[in-house]
């Protein structure tokens, strides 16, 4: 009887430990990845959609290995994982060239910590949405983990995105005040980054300031993370001072 | 009990009068503008704000926007206009109307911002008084209910007095770099941050400051764009009320040989205040110049044509005319360059086909000057002519003597940059200090050989397990105690 009991957990704790290992394994090579790239180009692995898809990537990533450190919570991964997947067979569709910098993009400094400050935040704010659907999911398939701690991790890693963000945001106006001698100018992208940070705005607002807790505020990360994904892939149609191919 | 756990803010909002039930018949001026000031630190108010901005700003994503040289210019705005019909059919009216199109510079964009600017104002002088009020004189006593029900809590069993269990654990919590303040009958109450609550004043002042220089940008910014032929001495004036002029002598730009994508674009510019060279540089499109307030930005470039302009063999224009009109003709892209001749009443516009295109009527090396009359634009007359070569109407002779390039100079001048690179600072510095330095409460009591610990702050994970372990330090803090059997 008690072996009967015990074994089919163990299993189940080996898969998990497995898929703990494989997303380890992922972020190594995604790690080595970019860093070929960027050895070979001398900048950040942002000048086209398919480093920016694979940085994205490793963003997100790198935010759901430090949340599983911090949380102990491997089922964010059922979320998580798909988005960070489907961004690989995305960066895979686009060129994967290397390609010189267009002239708006020289400059490397700028280049790097602009667009890295949007991988970390980006890969956080996957992990915020991970955590909410999780939260909204609760009552239909009964998780062993409380209800409570998958608001607590949307919150925290809100409260990581939307510094990170305002950081990326800051950095780009002083971008374009160098090169175009304007901060802002509603580009399609900066004025879709700035919805973005609008949403996750509103949601620490209404968490801090108004106790928004469990649905409501499980439903903004939500729109927050569709306004993460709508500024991204902006770049196919909304053309703009932000398409560089 | 409740009354115990209630956080500072709470004991704040109840000092403040209820409104009687009923009271509609008379309302002072003070109380209206009370209840004006109310609306204004609301925070639902403050959510809903942020809530249609949000809406707003999509808005103007989804919906193509005419840019503030479109919409400034008549011509160009009805254009707009009317690709915006062909799209959105009947509703484009309407959400002309509604000011759709330029979302922006819009009146209800406006209002949105100036009522958020409100809204912050109001949060923020209502919230620094109960700041100030926490972090000067936070409140200290509590019963003894109150360390029986707060979220966090915890007891210590000690065999000293409870003289000594406080002073023991005082002395821990100042070392643990906790501000500590006595209570009376062996209580303490100790904080970390209690001026925390700064950061979110900071950053909100730093939003209200980013606002107040995009206003200023926009109010008393100079911003023009200046297309200046590339080598041929000719200097353009910049401008704005100064004695600039920018003169190119040379533009390059470079492609990626095996894509076809831009390297590089590079100008050689010479800036001059009246008759002296004050900077020459190269300016490129993340190398600005900059001197005097000012700086010129690398922005386009295109076709310019050397021509010569005679009437009755006295020689009346001669230089670079800049092709930076682009339209179509016969179906096919081409670019226009227009010459003011004033003395004759005259306008020749110089068109070309746009590079690359094959053009049915005119060749490779080839342009036609259309005669307008500079009153009205009437047509009055036009020829092509070859490269190097002259064409004549009645006793007007025109030379296209050769094709160059022309350099597009963005000019800037905008006061408000400097103040919206303070604000970017205080928001981020705002920030920073409202997640790192979040304010943590702990009250202690000494009572009957036991140390009671609780915090009544809001549930957080973090704080949770600084708390646990202040528990479980304080174990270590007294000698074990002996059992009673």
């Amino acid at each position: 009887m008690t072996t009967t009991t015990t074994t089919p957990a163990k299993s189940a704790v080996n898969v998990a430990s497995f898929t703990t290992a494989f997303t380890i394994i992922a972020f190594v090579l995604v790690t080595a990845y970019l860093g070929m790239r960027m050895a070979i180009t001398g900048h950040g692995p942002f000048s086209n959609q398919h480093e920016f898809a694979v940085a994205f990537t490793w963003g997100i990533l790198a935010a759901y290995l430090v949340a599983l450190w911090r949380y102990k919570v491997r089922m964010l991964a059922l979320l998580v994982l798909p988005v960070a997947a489907g961004l690989l067979v995305y960066a895979f569709q686009m060129g994967t060239e290397v390609q010189s910098l267009v002239p708006a993009l020289q400059d490397k400094l700028l280049l790097t910590i602009h667009v890295g400050f949007a991988v970390l935040s980006y890969g956080a704010a996957c992990v915020s949405f991970g955590a909410a659907v999780l939260y909204l999911l609760h009552p239909v398939f009964k998780f062993k983990l409380s209800r409570e701690t998958f608001d607590e991790i949307g919150y925290k890693a809100a409260v990581v995105t939307f510094p990170l963000m305002t950081i990326m945001i800051l950095l780009g106006a002083l971008w374009a005040q160098t090169a175009w001698g304007r901060y802002w100018g509603w580009d399609p992208k900066e004025t879709a980054a700035l919805v973005t940070w609008l949403v996750y705005g509103a949601f620490l607002h209404a968490r801090i300031a108004r106790g928004w807790r469990g649905t409501r505020s499980a439903v903004l990360l939500i729109v927050g993370f569709a306004a993460v994904m709508f500024a991204y892939f902006g770049n196919h149609f909304f053309g703009g001072l932000h398409s560089y191919g | 009990m409740n009354d115990q756990l209630k956080t500072d803010t709470d004991f704040v909002q109840e000092s403040t009068p209820a409104t009687e039930a009923g009271d509609y018949t008379e309302v002072s001026i003070g109380e209206f503008f009370r209840r004006i000031y109310q609306v204004t630190y609301s925070k639902t108010v403050g959510l809903i704000i942020i809530l249609i901005l949000t809406a707003y700003v999509l808005l103007g994503v989804l919906i193509p926007q005419a840019s503030s040289g479109v919409w400034n210019d008549i011509q160009a705005r009805e254009n707009f206009l009317d690709a915006m019909q062909n799209r959105f059919r009947g509703l484009a009216a309407l959400m002309n109307f509604l000011g759709l199109f330029n979302v922006f510079t819009s009146i209800g964009f406006m209002v949105v911002m100036g009522a958020l600017t409100i809204s912050i104002l109001g949060c923020t002088t209502h919230r620094i008084p109960q700041l100030w009020q926490r972090y000067k004189h936070p409140r200290i006593q509590v019963s003894d209910r109150f360390f029986a029900a707060a979220r966090y809590r915890g007891q210590v069993e000690t065999a000293a007095s409870d003289e000594q269990t406080i002073a023991v654990a005082k002395a821990k919590l100042k070392a643990a770099r906790y501000r500590v303040l006595d209570g009376e009958r062996n209580l303490v109450y100790a904080d970390k941050f209690s001026w925390g609550g700064i950061g979110t004043v900071i950053a909100h002042l730093a939003f209200i400051l980013i606002i107040a220089a995009y206003v200023i940008t926009s109010l008393t910014g100079y911003e023009a764009v200046i297309n200046i032929p590339a080598g041929g001495g000719k200097q353009i004036p910049v401008g704005a009320g100064t004695d600039y002029t920018l003169e190119a002598t040379s533009f390059d730009a470079s492609f990626d040989p095996e894509t076809g994508r831009p390297t590089d674009y590079v100008s050689n510019l010479i800036l001059r205040a009246g008759d002296q060279i004050v900077k020459e540089q190269q300016v490129r499109v993340n190398t600005p110049l900059n001197y005097g307030g000012f700086s010129f930005h690398q922005g386009s470039y295109g076709n310019a044509l050397d021509i010569t302009i005679s009437s009755k063999n006295a020689e009346v224009f001669s230089g670079v005319v800049v092709q930076s009109w682009p339209g179509t003709w016969m179906g096919e892209a081409i670019v226009v360059g227009t010459v003011e001749l004033p003395t004759l009443g005259l306008l020749v516009d110089v068109i070309s086909p746009r590079s690359g295109v094959v053009h049915p009527a005119l060749k490779a090396g080839q342009v036609m000057f259309v005669i307008l009359q500079a009153s009205d634009g009437a047509q009055l007359n036009q020829i092509t002519v070859d490269h190097g070569q002259t064409g004549k109407i009645g006793d007007m002779s025109l030379t296209f003597d050769r094709e160059g390039a022309y350099t597009g100079i963005m000019v800037r001048n905008d006061p408000g940059s400097i103040w919206m690179g303070i604000a970017s600072i205080l928001l981020v510095a705002g920030m920073m200090i409202t997640f790192l330095c979040r304010p943590k409460r702990v009250w202690m009591r000494a009572q009957d050989g036991v140390l009671m610990i609780a915090s009544p702050d809001k549930e957080d994970s973090g704080f949770r397990r600084e708390f646990t372990e202040l528990l479980s330090h304080a174990q270590t803090w007294f000698e074990p105690v002996r059992s009673k059997k």
